[in-house]
């Protein structure tokens, strides 16, 4: 049998870990006693369980004399853990970033056929009932009521004309130019209480002209 | 045929062999099933596999003789639903996963390495009885009114919703686990500790190296579906309501929770093909495999990689464009490993002198195969394309191509190969070829039409179609049929060689690793004395010189 | 085992400890030393699952499981297992040196105390369970906690804690569980002197299996009871 097997720790090194071990649990508690922030007290509670871990690992464990795969078959098992974990939060915690920024398929086909419907209508409609059509073909009606309600984004009915708080404190006065910015870029300027939660669309001059004329005709 | 090497171990009194060999050595139906030898132990393993290869089988032919016609005629869709379930359920768990590791691999591991067992022999036969085990759940399944979730049991359907012996089947699902981490265990542990005198790392076998990065995939993968089954056992019992969305839990996660076993897994079929094909492709071209390292490296990378790429399964879920983007991405780095084993069977057979036998024709089949299976699978590894053939029969015919061709033929061509060292006898080589072309036809006629009809438009698990589809259907279902009337051939002529073939010579195929240095059958303890290997398993030209 | 077979006559003077199957006890024990951290690794793999849900559970909960654990879980319960699995980790590496060094004496001591003090971690457990179940904290369905309405059983979701706190507390007791059989079955095999200085891999194995449990237990621990 060879050496390794018959390195005995001294009995004294048992139990400095057990006293070790016994401390950082001291500690662990202790810090969640006093009550660090959230974030916080969870990364140090961790590093103290990672500590505790490393010392029944390589001591109580017999790590520090075992041969130096057995110890590289329990890191790479972290290593793996650690994929699993990394990836699957990656995802869970940026599920749908893209919809939030493109729109999802659906309302984009829908913006499309709404644009092509507009541009046949184009002559024959007054730019009135033009932006009807498109605040229901480009999505408006999901989130702008008309009849005053107050849904994800603010009413429609007196929009135009209406002095509005944003989120930083300034006030302005509902004009051509806010609806058309509002269209789009619509994270430049987000009225108080509300989320900034629009989309970018594709909306064109003339489009965004008629939806004005509309939106002037909900008083 | 073959020249006879001089045989210094199996043989210490020159030819006057006595008859005794492992199967003959005990007698009673005890000693074998309480046997701690693993060659008993492999080949119970493999008449397990085949018999629930049969079932699964048996039930494909009823899923192709449904889709004959467009009309659901032959079952009813609840029937249906079924059996597709637990033609994957059994066809996954009872058969490709432990097929050619737990049978073949048991076999001829201590063989190749010169011992007289694996390191663990009790948990060797303690891995095969939980086989049986959870096998029998499975089995009472099917006895007790079937389940309908398919075999991926995605929640919440298969929690909340669907009808049948859900937990049970789960159960069974969970003790097979068992068994194959046990399994992967033992290995890992005999190839690190157990090997002859000499044979060092770079002198592996690559089947070896192929069952060695098999069981790495078992010990770290499998806990997890044990714990994804766990926990889905109770979600169906108390809903705990993690993966349930009517309770508050995500059922992505339990997808993530799927795929990261469910995706290796994949690997734990195809790798020890690949050391198959790796072994036969050399001993019968008769030259030194080409890329050795690069062989046996490629099945460790492929071993490790393939735990970085299992959302590729998953980007319809909903899962995030982000995480979807980098699965996508690091799916096709597996291509990489995969295409050098390739070009590396590809350049041994160059200049080889190859033997136009059984066994290389069915490892030329499975190159062909599995080359179409890998290609469509960077189709499925597009996001962009997935969108379109997620869910379709081109899936399908992926994943039968990959698992089923891959794994399937290696597992035939293992047969065929280590056939006179398991039984003693040779088997008939004319029958044997003729089968291989009715086995190969059939295959690709199979599946071959799946793929056109998954890229027009049908979709996977339905029992009936648009009448557009019936064309490659019925192709499909022909297909099918001269498939599976190749197998029972196939299943004759060896079970006739068992009764009348010829006696097989020690080393039939002039085979230079240490498992043809025995005596054929091996006996029970596989070697007189301790073998010493001093050359490398490929290396013929010496003994084209002993000859 | 197969050992009696006729052809290895030589094997007379072979350590009786040794199986047939290896060439000296040193590969054997490096063999079984070997396989067991790779079972230790598939353990790890397994509470791994759990890990996860935790974690994602979390995330998605977040206001939950602060509220949750610091209103129903009593983190000197906790603390007072912690130390008990500590203590009891200290005495089984204690042991796994008594049998490495043949002194059977301590062995069997060594090994009651951590039998014991398992026992009284599983009853904390006991005592802590039944109290939750007392109140209706239980996992998914079950929950009869706090009568809530359909609309903040979803986004409260006490429920879930209690599931995730279940299932990672149950399993890891199960596992304490199976640990105290098999400290038992060690205890019984030294009494008959069957673990010695020869044959000591098998108090080695029960022992690093113990640490483990342990192991595991030292993470359950803050991410439970000590949210805040």
């Amino acid at each position: 049998m060879s050496g390794h097997e018959h390195e005995h720790m001294p009995l004294k090194t048992y139990f400095i870990i057990y006293g070790a071990l016994l401390c950082l649990t001291v500690v662990t508690v202790g810090v969640s006693v006093i009550g660090l922030p959230s974030t916080l007290s969870i990364v140090v509670a961790m590093c103290v369980a990672a500590v505790k871990g490393v010392l029944v690992a390589t001591w109580f464990m017999h790590l520090k004399y075992d041969r130096k795969f057995n110890v590289f078959i329990f890191v790479a098992s972290f290593w793996f853990m650690a994929v699993f974990f990394i990836f699957t939060m990656t995802d869970i915690s940026s599920r749908g970033d893209i919809l939030a920024v493109t729109g999802n398929f659906e309302q984009r086909m829908d913006a499309a056929v709404a644009s092509q419907a507009f541009e046949a209508a184009s002559g024959d409609m007054s730019p009135e009932e033009l932006g009807q059509m498109l605040y229901s073909g480009k999505g408006c009606v999901g989130c702008h009521s008309l009849d005053g309600t107050k849904r994800v984004g603010p009413t429609f009915k007196g929009l135009y004309g209406r002095e509005e708080v944003m989120t930083d404190g300034t006030k302005l006065t509902v004009d051509d130019a806010y609806i058309k910015e509002s269209i789009l870029q619509p994270q430049a300027k987000i009225v108080e209480g509300y989320a900034p939660l629009m989309q970018e669309l594709d909306v064109s001059e003339d489009e965004i002209a008629a939806l004005t004329t509309y939106i002037k005709t909900l008083k | 045929m073959s020249p006879q090497t001089a045989n210094t171990y199996a043989h210490p009194e020159g030819d006057l062999t006595p008859e005794v060999n492992y199967i003959n050595a005990t007698k009673g139906i005890k000693s074998w099933l309480l046997t701690l030898d693993h060659k008993r132990i492999g080949i119970m393993y493999l008449g397990t596999i085949l018999s629930f290869f049969l079932v699964g089988g048996l039930i494909a032919m009823g899923i192709r003789a449904e889709l004959f016609t467009p009309e659901g005629d032959l079952f009813t869709a609840a029937t249906y639903n079924k059996m597709f379930t637990l033609h994957g359920a059994i066809m996954v768990f009872l058969v490709l996963v432990p097929a050619i590791p737990a049978s073949i691999g048991n076999f001829i591991l201590p063989l190749m390495l010169g011992q007289k067992d694996v390191a663990f022999p009790k948990l060797n036969l303690a891995s095969f009885w939980i086989y049986i085990f959870g096998a029998g759940f499975l089995v009472f399944t099917l006895i007790n009114g079937g389940v309908d979730t398919g075999w991926t049991f995605y929640t919440p359907y298969s929690s909340d919703h669907a009808s049948g012996s859900v937990v049970l089947t789960l159960t069974g699902a969970f003790i097979l686990g068992f068994s194959s981490i046990l399994t992967g265990l033992n290995f890992i542990v005999t190839i690190h500790k157990m090997r002859a005198p000499g044979q060092t790392w770079r002198k592996l076998p690559l089947m070896l190296w192929a069952l060695y990065a098999t069981s790495v995939i078992q010990v770290l993968a499998t806990p997890v579906i044990a714990i994804t089954l766990f926990l889905l056992i109770f979600e169906r019992i108390l809903q705990i309501g993690i993966f349930d969305p009517s309770m508050g839990g995500d059922p992505v996660l339990f997808q993530h929770f799927f795929w990261f076993y469910s995706h290796p897994v994949v690997y734990v079929m195809v790798l020890p093909a690949f050391g198959v094909i790796s072994e036969t492709i050399s001993v019968h071209s008769r030259k030194h495999i080409f890329g050795y390292m690069a062989i046996a490296g490629s099945s460790v990378t492929i071993a490790a990689v393939g735990f970085l790429i299992w959302g590729h399964h998953m980007f319809l879920s909903g899962q995030s464009e982000l995480q979807g983007a980098i699965f996508s991405f690091l799916t096709f780095g597996v291509a990489v490993p995969t295409a050098i084993k390739n070009f590396s069977w590809i350049a041994t057979l160059w200049k080889g002198s190859i033997r136009w036998n059984t066994v290389m024709f069915y490892t030329l089949g499975f190159i062909w195969i599995f080359l179409i299976g890998g290609l469509t699978g960077l189709f499925l590894a597009t996001m962009a394309t997935d969108v379109h053939l997620h869910d379709t029969y081109f899936v399908v015919a992926h994943f039968h191509y990959v698992m089923m061709g891959g794994t399937l033929f290696a597992l035939i061509t293992a047969i065929h190969h280590w056939w006179p060292k398991m039984t003693g006898k040779m088997f008939n080589e004319t029958i044997g070829k003729i089968t291989f072309w009715l086995a190969f036809i059939g295959y690709n006629l199979t599946f071959f039409p799946q793929f056109v009809a998954g890229t027009q438009g049908m979709p996977r698990r339905y029992h009936q179609y648009v009448p557009e589809f019936e064309v490659w259907m019925q192709a499909s279902t022909i297909g099918s049929f001269i498939f599976g009337l190749s197998l029972f051939i196939m299943l004759g002529y060896l079970i006739h060689s068992l009764f009348k073939g010829v006696k097989a010579p020690h080393n039939p195929w002039g085979a230079v690793s240490l498992e043809w240095e025995t005596a054929t059958p091996p006996i029970e303890h596989n070697f007189h004395g301790l073998p010493v290997c001093t050359k490398g398993p490929y290396d013929f030209d010496e003994i084209e010189e002993v000859a | 085992m197969n050992a009696n077979e006729g052809g290895a006559a030589a094997n007379a003077d072979r350590n009786p400890y040794l199986a047939h199957h290896f060439m000296d006890k040193f590969q054997q024990d490096d063999a079984v030393k070997m396989g067991m951290w790779l079972f230790l690794v598939q353990e790890l793999l397994f509470f791994g699952g759990l890990f996860m849900a935790y974690i994602s559970m979390r995330f998605y909960y977040p206001e939950t499981f602060l509220q949750e654990a610091m209103a129903h879980l009593d983190w000197r319960l906790g603390a007072i297992n912690t130390i008990a699995l500590l203590t009891s980790s200290l005495t089984m590496a204690l042991a796994v040196r008594a049998a490495q060094q043949g002194k059977q004496k301590q062995l069997v001591p060594l090994l009651a105390v951590t039998a014991v003090l398992a026992v009284v971690f599983m009853g904390i457990k006991y005592f802590e369970y039944s109290h939750k179940i007392h109140d209706g904290l239980m996992p998914g369905i079950f929950y009869a906690g706090e009568s809530l309405s359909a609309v903040e059983a979803v986004n409260h979701a006490p429920q879930i804690f209690f599931s995730v706190y279940f299932m990672m507390t149950g399993v890891h007791g199960l596992h304490v569980l199976i640990g105290i059989g098999l400290i038992g079955y060690l205890m019984w095999r030294a009494t008959k002197g069957e673990l010695n200085e020869d044959n000591y891999s098998f108090v080695d194995n029960v022992g690093l299996y113990w640490h483990l449990v342990d192991l595991i237990w030292i993470f359950l621990f803050p991410l439970l009871y000590l949210v805040k």
